[in-house]
Parts: structure tokens; sequence; C-alpha cells
């Protein structure tokens, strides 16, 4: 069966939006504790952290996984 | 890059032998199981899953300590990894039931041309010559293993379960994706489809 006319609208997007130079997830991954408290401290992503972010907006499985370490991390200092 | 002082002591007492080491792992799997349940209540994870989790992440923690480069606070780093080790085990177990029909060999990755349309036909003929660039660039660049991540991508199938059901890694599978979605911008703009020519076509 063809693809539907979303499904080719969500192709054209992912074509048109690609970086040569995106992060991939492992790359991510070794970031992401940093990115959090970038996050949780309410700093201005910077940059160097511009990468992160862009991965986490393209990667739903990177972007869930973040969320669930800042879940985990509000509350560590009480801990 | 220097390291907090906290971070540093925390890396000496989990260095270290006997209490000061016992008491630094108790510690350590203590904030991580809080961690873990703060993260996954309500998901269907039970404390000892959390414990369980927390007590694989210490121990491969202290395998990694070489590797903590003082970029985020050490507590910060040691909870990532017990984030990812308990993400990929609930993913294993979720996605055990994700239907193979969203993920079938890639060749249905396929694209229907219309035909010549009266509406509109100047935006339409370049729709079609669009599409038409774009189904002999996918039937003839791309690999087979890209054609598969790609369309389980478009069918709303994560990095995750295709790598699942395809016994690749969520990495393997974004850099497919990736590479493949480079490819086709590349041959598109070799014929004069730039990224907002596109966009605009098909908005």
């Amino acid at each position: 069966m063809p693809i539907t006319d979303e499904q080719i609208k969500a192709l054209v997007n992912m074509i048109a939006s690609v970086q040569p130079d995106e992060l991939d997830c492992d790359a991510c991954s070794q970031h992401i504790a940093e990115f959090a408290e970038t996050q949780l401290l309410g700093k201005t992503v910077d940059e160097s952290q511009q990468a992160i972010q862009t991965h986490l907006e393209n990667c739903h499985c990177c972007q869930a996984e973040f969320n669930d370490l800042l879940a985990a991390l509000k509350g560590i200092e009480e801990e | 890059m220097a390291m907090e002082s906290d971070s540093e002591n925390w890396i000496a007492d989990l260095r270290a032998t006997g209490e000061q080491q016992a008491e630094a792992l108790a510690k350590l799997n203590k904030i991580l199981v809080g961690g873990l349940r703060r993260s996954f209540q309500g998901k269907g994870v039970d404390q000892a899953f959390c414990e369980d989790i927390a007590q694989e992440s210490v121990l491969k923690i202290l395998e990694k300590l070489d590797q903590f480069e003082g970029r985020s606070r050490f507590t910060t780093w040691a909870m990532s990894i017990a984030i990812r080790r308990a993400v990929s085990e609930l993913r294993k177990k979720r996605y055990q039931n994700v239907s193979l029909n969203q993920l079938s060999d890639g060749e249905q990755l396929e694209i229907d041309v219309p035909d010549q349309s009266a509406e509109q036909p100047e935006q339409a003929e370049e729709r079609r010559n669009v599409l038409l660039k774009l189904k002999e660039l996918i039937e003839g660049k791309l690999s087979h293993k890209q054609r598969v991540a790609l369309q389980g991508g478009l069918n709303g199938m994560t990095v995750d379960e295709v790598a699942l059901h395809t016994g690749s890694n969520r990495n393997a599978v974004y850099k497919l994706i990736h590479d493949a979605r480079q490819k086709l911008k590349r041959e598109l703009e070799k014929d004069g489809y730039d990224a907002p020519t596109i966009q605009s076509l098909f908005s």
C-alpha cells in the first residue's frame, strides 16, 4: 500500500530538516547529564548544547529518556 | 574540566575500600532507587524493579568511574546511567507486543504518484515531479535497511521499536534514518529542490 499524504508530508519534513552534523543517540547520551542540569537550573542553552537540544527534538526515544532523567533528578537534593 | 568537590568526594569514596566504600555504595544505591521511583511511579514499575536496576547500575557506575569527566555533578551522571538501564529494560517488555505489521520488509515504502491535476496545475506538476524523484531515489539510492528504518519511522514506530524488531540498537537505527534523510536531501538538491521549496510544495 502506498504511503499516505500525511506520511509524505512527514517524510518531506524529515528530509528538509536534516543537518549534516546532527548528534546521534550515543553522543547525546554522553552529554545528557550536563544538559539536564542546565534545564533544571533554568540556564540558557549555550551553543555547545544546541546540538543536544536538536537531537532531543528529533529523537522521541532520547527525549523520553531525558524526561525520565529530569523526573528522577527532581528531589535528589533531599535524598 | 574541574570537578566539583562533592563529585570528587564521591569518586574518592567509591574508589576507597572497606567501610568508606560501603557507605558510599549504600548512599548511591538509595539515591538511585529514589530517583527511579520518582521517574517511573505510575508507569507499572514496582519497588523491586527500582532496587534491581539501582543495584545493577551501581556496579556499572563502578566500572565506568574513569569515564566520569565532571561535566555534571556525579549524582546526575550516575542517575543518567540508571535511567538508561531502566528504560532499556522497560523497552524490552513494552515492545514485545508491537505489531510487526508496522515494519514490513521496506518494500512497502511505496510512493503513489498522482495523475496530473487540473487544479493549480503548476504546483501540482512540481509536486508530482518531486514525488517521482523521491520514488526513484527511495527505490534506487536507499539501502534495504534504510528503507525499513524509514518506513518504521513513518508508521509511527520509535527508533527503539525498529531496533528491537530488526536486532539492532537505537543509535544504529537513528544513523540509518539520518543517513537516508541526508542522501535524499542531497539528491533532491541536485535537481534544484531545496528544503524550503519542497516544504512549501507539501505544506
